[in-house]
C-alpha cells in the first residue's frame, strides 16, 4: 500500500506520520451461494477478493447431486426416460432427445421422418423456452424486472402447447425409442403455428426494454469476457461460446433430426462478453421460430400418420458402445452408453453442458467486480440439475 | 447512440413507452381458485381405473393384474396381488403410492386391457402422505367430486 | 399369462423342441450373417484419422476399433500425454475441444479393472475421436490438464465416482460428492442404496438431531 501522509492527533499533540501504518490489507474471503438468488439453484462460489476485485473464484458443485448415473444402471432403457427430464428440467425434451439418440445409434434403429420432424419442433420450441426463462431471470439479476413478465407470458404460450400434446407442462417425457409417444393432437398445428406467428413481434418487447438500455449496455459489455480459444481450452460450448466468435452448432456440424432439411441460420458475435452471448441468444430465438415454421410446413402436409418405428417390445441393444450428442440449449449435450447386451444400460455417462459450461467461470470473472459476477453466471446459463446430475 | 438522444433518453422513453402501454391493456392472468384452467384431454394427471361390462351384465375392474404397468413404472410404485385364473383373474389389492408417482403415464401405455387411465386432477394435495397411497376401491372413485370449489 | 404359454409348449415332444430350438437358431444366425454382409467391412487403415496416428504414434496404439459410426482407439497408458499433445496441435488432426473424461468399472477384467474413456472432438475438422486406456486397480494414468484445461473437472469426477487416480492433476479432490465421502459410487461392487448401514453412520457423523435415525 502507498503511503499517505496526514496530521494525527497523538499523546504529543499533532503529527505527521504515514495513516496507512496499522492498516493491514490482505486477501478477503466471500461466499456466495449456495443461497444466493442468482445462482439458479445451488451453487456455491468462493470469492477472493482484494479491495472490490476478484482475484480467485472456487466453485463447489454437487448440492444436488441424485446420483443418475448409478440410478441409470438399475433401470431398463425406457424407465430411465422420464428420469432424463429431470437433468434440465427447464428444458425437458432437448434431455429427452439426447438419450433416445443414444439408444437408437446403438440398436441401429431408423426414426420416421415424420417423427423426426415432430422431435425437431419440440426441441426448438424447447429452445424458445428455455432462452425466454433465460433472459427473464437474467435481466432480473441485473436489474430489469419488467422483462421477466413478458419472456414468462411466452413461455407460458409454449408450456400450453406441450401440455397439448403430451400432457405435462414441464416434465414432459414425450420421445421414446423410435419416435414419439403420440401423435400431435388436432388443432395442435393451429396453435402453434398462431404462436410462431406472434412470438417475433412479442420478442420485439423485449427488445424495447432492453437491447438499448444505456443500464443495460453499461452492466454487460466488456463484461465477464473470454476468448473462444480460452473457451474452447475450458469447455464452453453451445450459444456462450458462439458468443465469443467459434462458429460451432451441433446442428451444423452433425446434424441430427432434420436439421439438414430446414432452412436457418447459425447465430455467432464476437464480442465475447455478456452482451454478445445474450445478442446469440436473441437471434436463436428468431432462429428457432424459423424452424418451428418449416416444420409445421411439413407436417401440416404430412399424413402418414407414422411416429414411431417398429421396435422391440423388450428393449436390448446389442453388446457396444455409442455416444450421441444433441445441441440443447444450452450446449453440448452427450449420452454415452456401454451395453452388456442386457436391459439395462452397463454404464451410461451424461455429458451434461452446464457442468462443463461453469469450468470457465473463474476465468471470465478474473480481476472484475463482485456485481459481474452475477452477470457471468447469468449469461453461461447454469442449471444445477444438470449440473450435478 | 447520438448526444441528443442521449440526453433525452430515447432508450428508456421507449421502454416506458412499451410498460406504459402494457399498463392499461387487461390481465392475461388467472386467479386460480376462483377461475380455474380446465387441461387439455391430454392431461397427464392422478391415474384412475376403468371399469367394462361382462357378458353377464356385471361391471368389474378391466385389470386382470398382469402386473406388466409395475414392471413398467420407473419408481416402483405400484403394488399388486392378483386373485382367480384365466379370465377370471382380478386385482386383490392394486395400490398406487402417488407421493412417489412421476406421472410419467408409461404405465398406462404398457397395460393391454387399456385398464388404466390419466385424468385431468390435478388438485392432489393433501396433508399427509398416507392419504397419497390410493388402492383400487379410491382409484374407481369419481375423482371430479374431489375438485376444490372456491365461491367466487 | 404365465399359465397360457405354458399349455402349448408342454405338447411338443422332445425331438420337436430340440428341432424347434435349432431352426430358431440357424435363423438367428442366417439373420448376423446378412446383417454383416450388409455392412461392408469398414478398412480401418484408410480412415485418415488412423492413418495420421499411425504415421506419427504407432507404438501408442493398442488396438483400434469402428463401430456405430465412431472410432474408438486404445492407448497404451504410458503414450497418452504425448498423443494428446500431439492430436490437439497437429493441423491435419486438431483436436481442440475435450467433451468428456468416463471411468468404467469392469470388473470381469481381472487384469485391468478400470477404464478411462476420452471423447475428443475438433470444431475445425469437425470430426470425433474416442480414446480409451486400460488401468489396473493401483495403476495411475497421467492427466491431460496440461493439454486442454476443461479435463479439471472430467477427472475430478472420475476420481470421484469410480477411483480413477490422475498423476500431476493439479487439484484432484472429489467434485460431486461431499469431501469425506467413502468409497466410489459408480464401481460395480457398490449397492445401488449405498454399503450397509452406511446412512446411519454418515447421520450420526454429520447431524446433530439424531433424531432422524
Ligand atoms: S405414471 Fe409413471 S411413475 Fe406413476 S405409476 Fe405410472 S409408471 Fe409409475
Ligand atoms: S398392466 Fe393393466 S391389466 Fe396389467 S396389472 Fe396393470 S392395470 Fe392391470
Amino acid at each position: 500500500m502507498d503511503e499517505i501522509r496526514g496530521l494525527v492527533v497523538t499523546e504529543e499533540g499533532l503529527v505527521e506520520q504515514d495513516l496507512m501504518r496499522d492498516t493491514l490489507t490482505k486477501e478477503m474471503w466471500v461466499n456466495m451461494g449456495p443461497q444466493h438468488p442468482s445462482t439458479h439453484g445451488v451453487l456455491r462460489v468462493v470469492l477472493a477478493l482484494e479491495g472490490e476485485r476478484i482475484v480467485d473464484t472456487e466453485i463447489y458443485i454437487g448440492y444436488l447431486h441424485r446420483g443418475f448415473e448409478k440410478f441409470a444402471e438399475s433401470k431398463t432403457y425406457p424407465q430411465f426416460l422420464p428420469i432424463t427430464d429431470r437433468l434440465d428440467y427447464i428444458s425437458a425434451h432437448a434431455m429427452n432427445y439426447g438419450y433416445v439418440l443414444a439408444v437408437e445409434k446403438l440398436m441401429g434403429i431408423e426414426v420416421p421422418l415424420r417423427a423426426k420432424y415432430i422431435r425437431t419442433l419440440m426441441a426448438e420450441l424447447t429452445r424458445i423456452s428455455s432462452h425466454l426463462l433465460w433472459l427473464a431471470t437474467h435481466a432480473l439479476d441485473i436489474g430489469a424486472m419488467t422483462v421477466f413478465l413478458y419472456c414468462f407470458r411466452e413461455r407460458e404460450m409454449i408450456l400450453d402447447l406441450f401440455e397439448m400434446v403430451c400432457g405435462a407442462r414441464l416434465t414432459t417425457s414425450y420421445f421414446r425409442i423410435g419416435g414419439v409417444a403420440n401423435d400431435l393432437p388436432d388443432g395442435f398445428i393451429e396453435k402453434c403455428r398462431e404462436f410462431c406467428n406472434i412470438f417475433p413481434q412479442k420478442a420485439k418487447d423485449y427488445d424495447d426494454l432492453i437491447l438499448k438500455n444505456r443500464i443495460w449496455l453499461a452492466r454487460t459489455i466488456n463484461v465477464a469476457n473470454i476468448s473462444g480459444e480460452e473457451g474452447l481450452n475450458l469447455g464452453l460450448s453451445g450459444p456462450s461460446i458462439r458468443g465469443s466468435g467459434v462458429k460451432w452448432d451441433i446442428r451444423v456440424s452433425e446434424p441430427y433430426g432434420v436439421y439438414d432439411k430446414v432452412e436457418w441460420e447459425m447465430a455467432v458475435e464476437d464480442g465475447c462478453d455478456v452482451y454478445a452471448r445474450y445478442l446469440v441468444r436473441l437471434k436463436e430465438m428468431r432462429e428457432s421460430c424459423k424452424i418451428c415454421q418449416q416444420c409445421l410446413d411439413f407436417l401440416e402436409k404430412d399424413d402418414s400418420g407414422e411416429f414411431r418405428a417398429k421396435v422391440p417390445k423388450v428393449i436390448k441393444p446389442p453388446e457396444g458402445e455409442a455416444y450421441a450428442c444433441v445441441e440443447a440449449p444450452k450446449g453440448e449435450l452427450g449420452f454415452y452408453i456401454v451395453s452388456d447386451g442386457s436391459t439395462k444400460p452397463y454404464r451410461l455417462k451424461i455429458r451434461a453442458p452446464s457442468f462443463a459450461n461453469l469450468m470457465s467461470l473463474p476465468k471470465m470473472v478474473e480481476g472484475a467486480l463482485v456485481a459481474d459476477v452475477i452477470a457471468a453466471i447469468g449469461s453461461i446459463d447454469v442449471v444445477l440439475g444438470e449440473v450435478d446430475r | 447512440m447520438g448526444l441528443i438522444s442521449k440526453i433525452f433518453g430515447k432508450d428508456l422513453l421507449i421502454g416506458l413507452n412499451r410498460t406504459g402501454r402494457y399498463g392499461v391493456s387487461k390481465p392475461i392472468t388467472m386467479q386460480y381458485p376462483k377461475e380455474k384452467w380446465t387441461p387439455y384431454p391430454a392431461f397427464r394427471g392422478t391415474i384412475r381405473h376403468l371399469t367394462k361390462e361382462t357378458e353377464e351384465g356385471e361391471t368389474r375392474v378391466r385389470c386382470n393384474a398382469c402386473g406388466l404397468c409395475a414392471r413398467a413404472c420407473p419408481a416402483e410404485c405400484i403394488h399388486i396381488v392378483g386373485e382367480g385364473k384365466g379370465k377370471d383373474r382380478v386385482p386383490k389389492t392394486f395400490v398406487i403410492d402417488f407421493s412417489r408417482c412421476l406421472y410419467c403415464g408409461l404405465c398406462v401405455e404398457a397395460c393391454p386391457q387399456d385398464a388404466l387411465e390419466m385424468t385431468s386432477f390435478y388438485e392432489s394435495a393433501v396433508y399427509t402422505r398416507e392419504e397419497m397411497v390410493f388402492d383400487l376401491d379410491k382409484m374407481l372413485e369419481d375423482y371430479s367430486k374431489w375438485e376444490r370449489t372456491f365461491k367466487k | 399369462m404365465g399359465e397360457n404359454e405354458k399349455a402349448p409348449k408342454k405338447k411338443l415332444t422332445k425331438e420337436e423342441a430340440i428341432a424347434l430350438a435349432k431352426a430358431r437358431k440357424a435363423a438367428k444366425a442366417a439373420e448376423a450373417a446378412k446383417k454383416e454382409a450388409e455392412e461392408p467391412k469398414v478398412d480401418l487403415d484408410s480412415l485418415p484419422l488412423v492413418k495420421a496416428i499411425k504415421k506419427e504414434h504407432a507404438e501408442a496404439i493398442e488396438d483400434i476399433k469402428f463401430a456405430n459410426n465412431e472410432l474408438t482407439i486404445t492407448v497404451k497408458k504410458d503414450y497418452l500425454l504425448p498423443l494428446c499433445r500431439w492430436l490437439k496441435s497437429d493441423p491435419e488432426t486438431a483436436f481442440d475441444y475435450l467433451s468428456e473424461v468416463i471411468g468404467v468399472h469392469y470388473p470381469k477384467n481381472e487384469e485391468k479393472p478400470l477404464q478411462v474413456v476420452y471423447h475428443l472432438f475438433s470444431t475445425q475438422k469437425n470430426h470425433r475421436l474416442r480414446l480409451k486406456v486400460n488401468l489396473a486397480e493401483d495403476e495411475e494414468v497421467e492427466s491431460v490438464y496440461p493439454v486442454w484445461r476443461s479435463a479439471n473437472w472430467y477427472e475430478r469426477e472420475a476420481y470421484d465416482m469410480v477411483g480413477i487416480k490422475f498423476a500431476n492433476h493439479p487439484d484432484l479432490r472429489r467434485i460431486l460428492l461431499p469431501e469425506d465421502w467413502e468409497g466410489h459410487p459408480l464401481r460395480k461392487e457398490y449397492p445401488l442404496q449405498g454399503p450397509e448401514g452406511y446412512r446411519e453412520k454418515w447421520l450420526r457423523r454429520h447431524c446433530r438431531n439424531t433424531n432422524a435415525l
